[in-house]
Formats: structure tokens, sequence, C-alpha cells
């Protein structure tokens, strides 16, 4: 994955706006409140309701998940 | 540890939530991998472009279980999370047990609607981590 150019920034936040937007709900929201807002494991676990390790899960799930939708995207 | 083994760890070893011993085997394999090495420059590009994203919503289900865990949580009773139907309907209804929640804090209004104003717009779960702040006395 190569750093944008100046020009492709605006597709590439579109692309990754809508990527995001795809993801399940609880995936995004875990992504959100570890990337976004810097919270713990722990923190996510107990505002999710779920256990740390679901946590983990979430976003291994949610991060793969977007990896494969800008890679689909990018090879058209 | 194998390269499936490691990848399915590279998020958390992003986040520092590995354990130490773990943290240590998965860097002592980037070390030598420089497809891992490739793979975890890649969930950063992605953390930095979901960083730079000017707002992204949670979406109404997760407001809904925002408002049911407050309600039980900390106000004591259950609430049904379709009040009212819609988008706004289902927003209000947040709001509508958020600031029941901040009156029963017992500060003064105006203090607690300062801090309102700080969240940023992103997220309902920044208000949750507050409410929890605003209840253990943070």
């Amino acid at each position: 994955m190569e750093a944008p150019e100046a020009g492709d920034r605006l597709e590439l936040e579109e692309i990754m706006t809508e990527a995001v937007g795809l993801l399940p709900h609880n995936q995004r929201a875990a992504l959100l409140l570890r990337v976004r807002d810097e919270l713990s494991y722990q923190e996510i676990a107990e505002i999710l309701g779920v256990s740390r390790a679901s946590v983990e899960s979430l976003l291994f799930r949610a991060r793969e998940r977007l990896r494969h939708l800008i890679r689909n995207r990018e090879a058209r | 540890m194998r390269c499936v083994d490691v990848k399915a760890r590279l998020s958390a070893y992003l986040d520092r939530e590995l354990e130490s011993a773990l943290e240590r085997s998965v860097r002592e394999h980037l070390d030598g991998c420089s497809r891992c090495r490739e793979e975890l420059a890649d969930l950063r590009a992605i953390d930095a472009q979901v960083q730079a994203l000017p707002q992204v919503g949670m979406g109404a289900e997760f407001a809904e279980a925002v408002t049911v865990k407050v309600c039980k949580d900390f106000l004591g009773r259950d609430r049904s999370p379709i009040g009212r139907p819609g988008p706004f309907g289902r927003l209000a209804h947040l709001l509508e047990a958020v600031f029941e929640l901040l009156e029963a804090s017992g500060s003064p209004r105006t203090r607690t609607l300062d801090e309102f104003s700080d969240f940023p717009p992103l997220s309902m779960g920044h208000v949750y981590c507050r409410l929890l702040g605003l209840c253990t006395g943070d």
C-alpha cells in the first residue's frame, strides 16, 4: 500500500469512508474507539459489553476487511 | 512463530495490547520477515487513513445499544431502545437518557453542558466514557 499522491487523497478518503461504512457496526465501533479515541482494549470491551478477546478479534477483522476492500478497489 | 500466527496478532501488536512475551516473539519474527513487516505497514497506513477521516458515525444500532446500557447501568431501569422511529427519534432517545443522567449526577447544569461540548463530534463511545467518568468522580 503506497503513500497517496496529493491528488489521490480525496479519492482515498472517499474509498476509506465507504469501506469503514461497510464494516459491521460492532467492528466499526471498536475500530473508531481504538483508532480515533485511542481507548484501550479493556475500555472498549466495557463500552461494547464484550470480552477483551472479542475486542481483539473485532479489531483484527475490521482491519483485515479494510485492507481487502482497499486492495480490491486499487486492483480495479 | 510462523507467518500465519504472526499475522493473526499484528493488529494487537500494533495496538501494543499483546502480553510482553508474545510481543517479543512477534517483534523477533518481524525483524526477519519482510512480508509480515509489509503487512504491519499496511495496518499502520489504514489506521492513519481512518484517523484522517473527517467524521464517521457509529450507526443507529450502536446509539441504541448505548442508550439501553446507560438506562440499565446508571439509571437503574430497562428502557426499550425503539422508543421512536427513525434516526432522529433514536438520537432523541439517547440524549434524553444522557441529560437525565447528567441531572442525576448532581453537577450544575452549566458545568455538565460545558463538559458535553468538549466531546469529539465523532463518537457515542466517548460520551459513554465521560458518563463513566462522571459517575466515578473522575
